[in-house]
């Protein structure tokens, strides 16, 4: 008996083992004084040269174009990236325009941009950028056919007009109001085209920028490690020498990093890691306002989805409690939105689009049978997803929900022809200006998304007149009109923006971290770090 | 004193301890039959069968309205943990009968034929035994996807090994007796020898490490699904439960607290049922503590 009932107690032992590892702790410490704009702001009375910095995130760039930035596609790669390349401009607080590799620029006329370059500037290698850089870049990336391509817009002509200083035009062939903030994102960083037309630098494999960091080492998936670009133009301003990023994929790994000291920044989707956090010492946690959002795909291309049929389309997107998602499964962090970011200038209210005031049968669904898929490194999605079924289901729809890794999902829903799914969610990164996410309604520029929705010309037309206008009243009447036709096609339903949480070990670092992010990179003020303690 | 005698002194000793056994297995077996209920009740009885419907805010503390309060997406956390009971006993037991089929005819195969099919079953065995159990779930939820099929799958894999040991210890030594000789010389089939004389002899082995194996079945779901291999949602499970409770321990103590619970109380009276079974079944192999 002694064999077994010491089994048993073993047993029972490992199943309270499993069911609890977590332990409580005391309150963490609040940041006061952060100006408007930012959500922490570094101290910049702190001396941590020669500081390391740990940072733990949720995944790696996975690009089927390696390290090129110019084909990037999903939001890490844009802020790991972002870590060795520049672009001309970047976003400031409050999602505003600021200079990054250009010192200044002008616009004489709506088509016109005048980019003067900072003086300074040069790659890691030590080679001065020039105009040249910058024309072969952005055209580079105009020709590219990648999807940032299509963001830059009607480009007619990028050329080197450099007098007494370094500087480029870009002229366009009609307005186009996103310009800039398409122009702040990491495709459109600048390249050493010397190198790269001499065949000595592969954008592919290699990273060779303006950036703060150069990379010393990356291995896949597991971590990244980047050192201080010592000739950065701007490198009296850069707090710390050594940069590592570790993917955890799991959240629960970073919460664990967090707690126990071993990482000192880490983000979190789960909106609730705000209050987990809470209590953990030395820990302090924000959010930040986010024009991501998440996003449901209804496959109106493959024929054996039920949502080829556009009504059933329209019922669902009028079924779909947004408010709901919002307070339940994103712990009332998030708002909803409809196609242009909630929370952006000229965005369209959510409730003002047709299926808002719809009016649906109680069984409207019945004799409806699909499944949500989604990727499980989102816990979000998986809440997003269980409460769609809830709504759907109480409609008389037959739900399943379909959970798989992200390269299972990226198969089925944006490489095979048509999407081999019913119902799918995602999210969008929103941007700096309310119009440029739009674009992604449109697949003859969006193309990764052709394989469940169709071209409307009414939308694209519409998507385009909206970006030719300048911020104020009437681009907004333009944009309801944009969200009033993708509402009406129902094929991509914006739900609610995304919630990102960042939570930082305040007894070892001082971060600036901005209160709002639509291009999903939280590491974007990362060279004003500082470190405590070395 | 002679040996009668002594065997005399002893007997109220023995007659307590078996009242004792007797006690702690009808417990064991009123949890496990409360539980067993209470999963059936989670699946009829209106109110407890919808674990996964809204019905009142996040993380509310328990109340009358939700006795066990309500998870992070405001669903009864009751009606979850009965589903999750459910789900977890009913893939355990699948697991189970599948592993006892398999084991009792590998092992009666092993037993009864020896020479080299004994030593690649029980060399196949100690390779499996070599690992870790919850590594090699691990393994079969990434060559499965995750599930309950990769669940399943790992339970029997991880239960096999063991069970076959056992129930091919049990045959040869049934193998070797007199009655399977005659039976042999009379000219019977193996076949009719293995499903007449072997399994029959074996059953009591077969149904006590049916029991273990249910309870460490029970652990490796809970293990699987609290690391995101096993039961997915919007189902339920023990583990799944204890892996939301884990992650909101100090904001919704009470998921973690009844998933954790109930996951105990299953393993142990499980377990204590499986030891009552020996005492009765294999009482020379018994140790009496007492």
């Amino acid at each position: 008996m002694r064999t077994t009932s010491t089994a048993a107690v073993a047993a029972a032992i490992a199943a309270l083992a499993l069911a609890g590892c977590s332990g409580g702790s005391t309150p963490s410490e609040g940041q006061s004084d952060v100006p408007d704009g930012y959500v922490a702001i570094a101290d910049d009375s702190i001396d941590s040269a020669g500081g390391s910095l740990q940072v733990q995130v949720d995944y790696d760039t996975a690009e089927a174009q390696g390290l090129d930035p110019a084909f990037a596609e999903v939001a890490r790669s844009w802020s790991i990236m972002g870590l060795v390349y520049e672009s001309l401009v970047t976003v400031g607080p409050g999602f505003e325009i600021q200079p990054e590799l250009a010192s200044e620029w002008e616009q004489p006329d709506a088509t016109t941009y005048v980019f003067t370059l900072q003086p300074d500037a040069t790659f890691s290698n030590g080679r001065a950028v020039t105009a040249a850089d910058v024309v072969g870049s952005l055209q580079r990336l105009a020709d590219s056919g990648s999807v940032w391509s299509g963001q830059l817009g009607p480009v007619a002509s990028i050329e080197d007009t450099s007098g007494e200083t370094q500087q480029v035009t870009v002229t366009l062939d009609s307005p186009y109001t996103p310009f800039l903030a398409a122009l702040a994102n990491t495709p459109a960083a600048i390249l050493p085209m010397e190198e790269l037309t001499a065949g000595t630098f592969d954008p592919v494999t290699d990273m060779l920028g303006t950036g703060a960091f150069t990379v010393a080492e990356h291995r896949q998936d597991e971590s990244w490690t980047f050192e201080a670009n010592p000739g950065w133009w701007d490198a009296d301003a850069l707090g710390i020498d050594t940069l590592e990023l570790v993917i955890a994929g799991d959240e629960q790994t970073r919460l664990a990093g967090l707690r126990d000291g071993s990482t000192q920044l880490a983000n979190f989707s789960n909106p609730d890691a705000l209050q987990l956090l809470q209590s953990a010492p030395n820990v302090t946690a924000v959010s930040q306002t986010q024009s991501d959002f998440f996003y449901a795909m209804l496959n109106s291309v493959n024929p054996d989805s039920p949502f080829a049929d556009p009504e059933v389309r329209q019922t669902v997107n009028a079924l779909i409690d947004r408010q709901a998602l919002v307070d339940v499964a994103l712990a009332g962090a998030a708002e909803p939105t409809a196609v242009t970011p909630a929370n952006l200038p000229d965005a369209c209210a959510p409730d003002s689009v047709p299926s808002a005031s719809a009016e649906v049968d109680a069984d409207a669904l019945a004799g409806v049978e699909a499944s949500i898929l989604i990727y499980n490194s989102d816990p979000a999605l998986a809440a997003i997803a269980q409460l769609m079924q809830q709504q759907l289901e109480a409609a008389g729809a037959e739900i399943e929900l379909e959970s798989v890794d992200d390269g299972t999902f990226g198969e089925r829903v944006y490489v095979s022809q048509p999407g081999d799914f019913d119902i799918a969610l995602s999210w969008f990164a929103g941007y700096g200006d309310a119009s440029i996410v739009t674009s992604w309604w449109n697949p003859d520029t969006a193309f990764f998304n052709v394989g469940f929705t169709q071209s409307h010309d009414d939308l694209s037309e519409a998507i385009v007149a909206a970006q030719q206008l300048e911020p104020g009243a009437e681009r907004a009447e333009a944009l309801q009109t944009v969200c009033d036709l993708a509402d009406e096609y129902a094929e991509m339903l914006p739900l609610a923006t995304r919630p990102q949480v960042v939570g930082f070990a305040s007894d070892q670092l001082s971060p600036s971290i901005l209160s709002d992010e639509g291009y999903g990179d939280f590491l974007r003020l990362v060279a004003d770090f500082r470190t405590i303690g070395g | 004193m002679t040996g009668v005698a002594a065997g005399l002194a002893a007997a109220p000793g023995r007659l307590q301890a078996l009242r004792t056994k007797d006690a702690v297995l009808t417990a064991a077996l009123v949890v496990l039959a409360l539980l067993v209920v209470a999963s059936l009740a989670g699946r009829v009885v209106p109110g407890l069968n919808d674990g996964t419907t809204t019905v009142g805010g996040r993380f509310e503390a328990p109340s009358l309205a939700h006795p066990l309060g309500t998870d992070s997406l405001g669903r009864s956390l009751l009606a979850r943990l009965l589903e999750g009971i459910g789900t977890t006993f009913l893939l355990s037991a699948v697991a189970v009968v599948c592993t006892a089929v398999i084991a009792t005819a590998l092992g009666i195969l092993a037993a009864y034929l020896g020479g080299w099919v004994r030593e690649v079953v029980m060399r196949i065995g100690d390779v499996l035994y070599a690992f870790p159990s919850i590594l090699l779930a691990l393994l079969v939820a990434a060559a499965f996807g995750a599930g309950i099929t990769a669940s399943l799958a790992a339970i029997v894999l991880i239960t096999v090994p063991l069970m076959t040991r056992q129930v091919a210890a049990a045959a040869a030594q049934v193998a070797r007796r007199d009655f399977v000789t005659s039976a042999r010389i009379s000219g019977v089939s193996a076949p009719v020898i293995m499903a007449r004389h072997l399994l029959t002899n074996v059953s009591g082995t077969v149904v006590i490490q049916a029991t273990y194996a249910l309870s460490v079945a029970i652990l490796v779901e809970g293990g699987l699904s609290f690391l995101g291999y096993g039961v997915q949602l919007p189902a339920s499970s023990l583990g799944l439960l204890a892996s939301e409770g884990n992650l909101y321990l100090l904001t919704a103590p009470w998921i973690l607290i009844s998933s954790g619970g109930a996951m105990v109380l299953a393993i142990l009276a499980v377990t204590l049922v499986g030891d009552s079974l020996r005492d009765r079944l294999e009482p020379r192999q018994a140790v009496d503590l007492t």
